[in-house]
């Protein structure tokens, strides 16, 4: 059986390729599949590996997972999202924008883009933030007529935009496991995210203005009339989120904080917002700000003012679901956490890291070349698989190669790992918003209404699919756009 | 079989106890962090002579007790990601199948024997009674590496149920509201 040995890591691969698709959890069949494959190279050949070695694997969860300051981030980021969520204050914004922007053409996909773009800040499941943006603004703008296409088009691209821009908790994960620090990862973001939420948006602007039909002008007499109560909407639903991300993003880039320590002070902030919102002002007498009777979906269920006691239950009760809605995701997403490094301990062991290096020696690829097939290879990926599944499993095979490529001039050696990175995550976006397999899509599809066809989402990606392979190709040519901040503000 | 099914909602029941205690660990990690930036900054004293490595060593411990003690029961909720391409077009009943086999093979290995690896790691830890690399950080590692053992353990405890469950859906005696808890919703 010992011929058996070589093949084994591909083995592993190709099994769990196959089983990831059983749809069985994709933590449970990692570190099943890890353990198993174990004891078969044991018996194909106790040479290659003893059964003994798998008592160091408490010690590698342990370490790389429990044992690490850096991933507390995590629930900190997620629980500030989901509580801006379910307090209001995420809707409130959007009615706002709407205000704010409703003299500009295809002004409400606009304040979508713009609410992608705050909001990015603290969503970071794709399924999760495309979802919720759909739930959103996708009853709104089929409301204001929008075309669908448009409509389709803007949320996917705006809700999938999260993962790039900071502070996103796949660029931590991606620090962690490429041994960079977040701070620099989530610098090095900031230009290319900007960049693209600008590109959607003058992409929509010109869209509104050669075709209006497809992005109707908002009434001008939309929301609050006297010039007290628009300070007031402003002073309610724009300054105070906008404010707390803008906290938390400026603490990390100026260097005052480190990712969780502002993720800490951002979740609390978040709990303020909410607080205020759903007892504070209600209490006061502050009048909730509505489109009368418009856009009440689903996001609208907040029985507020029935009193400082009843409205604090209500808070109270938002407050526990919260904290057991990041629990749960947080849970997941450690799941695989988990899985993930039994199972890439077990590819390594089995001898598989060696037999990717020799491979990609035997391509003699040159840097180029082994770029775009490890873009190639991840781009596929993400038809199928989240970022998740994404960075855990295949990044630490990719790690090592990446930090051994030399571009040159093109990029300085030290900084590759974050180009890359960057590159990655533009990548990986566009591979969520490609037809036909991008998953962003179908998410979008489960919530739409039944009149949104699936191919309006896939006629309205297109041009944001377009704009998103430019990015790419403009991050590889120029490094400097993720490369120039981090070097003059951390230096 | 409905006696079985009596068992599986108590294995619930008290994954949901263990699970409530870990969700509010993470609460408790943000208060803990936003103390920590407080003192710092501010300079106002740390309760009970912690120090900073203390504090920050108990976030890490926090964040620990939060995904472990969540782990088993975001399987009973549903909340670990499946790719769904292809099972989506199984009959249900295939669905229970799966999902047998599944716990069969990979989830009761994976806890088994992850439970018995790491109550090992946390058993010489506690036997050396280790204490944290820095010299002022926290003693008694051997808590925070238990949390491990609890995961595993809780997460075989979430096999069985869901085993008892998969078993009843196959033979056709689950109860409705089961069912998406089970082989996820969209049924």
């Amino acid at each position: 059986m010992e011929w058996l040995g070589p093949y084994l890591p591909a083995l592993l691969f190709a099994s769990l390729a196959i089983l990831l698709f059983s749809g069985y959890p994709v933590a449970f069949v990692l570190g099943g599949l890890g353990l198993i494959f174990g004891f078969i190279a044991y018996f194909v050949d106790p040479w290659l590996f003893d059964i003994a070695q798998f008592g160091t694997l408490p010690g590698r969860i342990f370490g790389g997972i429990a044992d690490n300051l850096i991933l507390t981030a995590i629930p900190m980021f997620i629980f500030m999202g989901t509580m801006l969520e379910k307090s209001g204050v995420a809707r409130d914004l959007l009615n706002c924008l709407q205000v704010l922007l409703r003299r500009v053409p295809g002004g409400l996909a606009l304040a979508v883009t713009l609410m992608g773009t705050i909001l990015a800040a603290t969503t970071g499941i794709i399924g999760a933030s495309v979802v919720m943006m759909s739930l959103l603004a996708l009853p709104v703008m089929m409301q204001r007529g929008y075309a669908p296409t448009l409509s389709t088009g803007t949320i996917a691209a705006s809700g999938t935009l999260g993962i790039l821009i900071p502070p996103s908790i796949m660029l931590v994960i991606m620090a962690d496991l490429l041994s960079r620090s977040v701070g620099n990862l989530f610098v090095a973001a900031i230009i290319p995210g900007f960049m693209l939420s600008g590109m959607y948006v003058v992409y929509i602007i010109i869209a509104s203005i050669l075709k209006p039909e497809i992005a109707p002008k908002l009434p001008a007499e939309l929301g609050p009339q006297s010039t007290s109560q628009y300070f007031l909407m402003l002073a309610r639903s724009f300054v105070p989120p906008v404010f707390l991300i803008t906290c938390v993003l400026g603490s990390i880039l100026g260097g005052f904080a480190t990712p969780t320590e502002a993720a800490g002070v951002g979740a609390a902030g978040a709990v303020i917002l909410a607080f205020v919102n759903l007892v504070l002002l209600p209490t006061l007498g502050v009048p909730e700000f509505h489109f009368d009777g418009e856009a009440k979906a689903e996001f609208d269920d907040h029985p507020t003012g029935n009193g400082f006691i009843a409205d604090s239950k209500h808070f109270w009760g938002v407050l526990s679901d919260v904290v057991m809605r990041t629990a749960l995701t947080n849970g997941m997403l450690f799941g695989i956490f988990v899985g993930a490094t039994l199972f890439s301990y077990m590819f390594r062991a089995l001898g598989g890291e060696a037999q990717v290096d020799a491979f990609i020696e035997h391509l003699g690829l040159g840097p180029w070349g082994l770029l775009f097939m490890l873009m190639g290879v991840v781009f596929v990926l993400g038809f199928f698989l989240d970022w998740i599944e994404i960075t855990l499993i295949v990044l630490p095979v990719f790690a090592p190669i990446i930090a051994g490529l030399d571009f040159g001039d093109h990029v300085a050696k030290s900084e590759v790992t974050y180009w890359f990175a960057i590159l990655l995550a533009v990548n990986l976006q566009t591979s969520f918003l490609t037809p036909p397999f991008g998953f962003a899509l179908f998410y979008m599809k489960a919530v739409a209404p039944p009149e949104i066809k699936i191919q309006h989402i896939y006629r309205g990606i297109i041009p944001f699919v377009l704009i998103q392979i430019l990015a790419v190709i403009l991050v590889m040519t120029f490094p400097e756009l993720a490369l120039w901040l981090p070097r003059t503000l951390l230096g | 079989m409905q006696s079985l099914l009596a068992v599986s909602a108590l294995l619930d029941r008290i994954l949901g106890f263990f699970a409530r205690i870990g969700a509010w660990c993470g609460f408790l990690l943000m208060i803990v962090v936003c103390y920590d930036v407080v003192t710092r900054y501010l300079g106002v004293p740390k309760p009970f002579g912690m120090n900073s490595t203390q504090l920050q060593e108990s976030e890490y411990w926090l964040h620990t007790f939060l995904f472990s003690l969540l782990l088993g029961y975001a399987y009973i909720n549903q909340a670990h990601v499946r790719i769904d391409l292809v099972r989506e077009r199984f009959s249900t009943k295939n669905k229970y199948l799966l999902e047998i086999i599944g716990i069969l093979f990979f989830l009761l290995t994976y806890s088994l024997l992850g439970t018995w690896f790491t109550a090992h790691y946390a058993f010489a830890s506690f036997q050396e009674h280790e204490v944290s690399k820095s010299v002022i950080g926290l003693s008694n590692i051997w808590i925070l590496k238990s949390a491990l053992v609890v995961m595993f353990i809780l997460m075989g405890i979430a096999a069985i149920s869901q085993l008892i469950k998969a078993i009843a859906g196959y033979r056709g005696v689950l109860p409705d509201h089961l069912v998406s808890l089970t082989i996820g919703s969209e049924h």
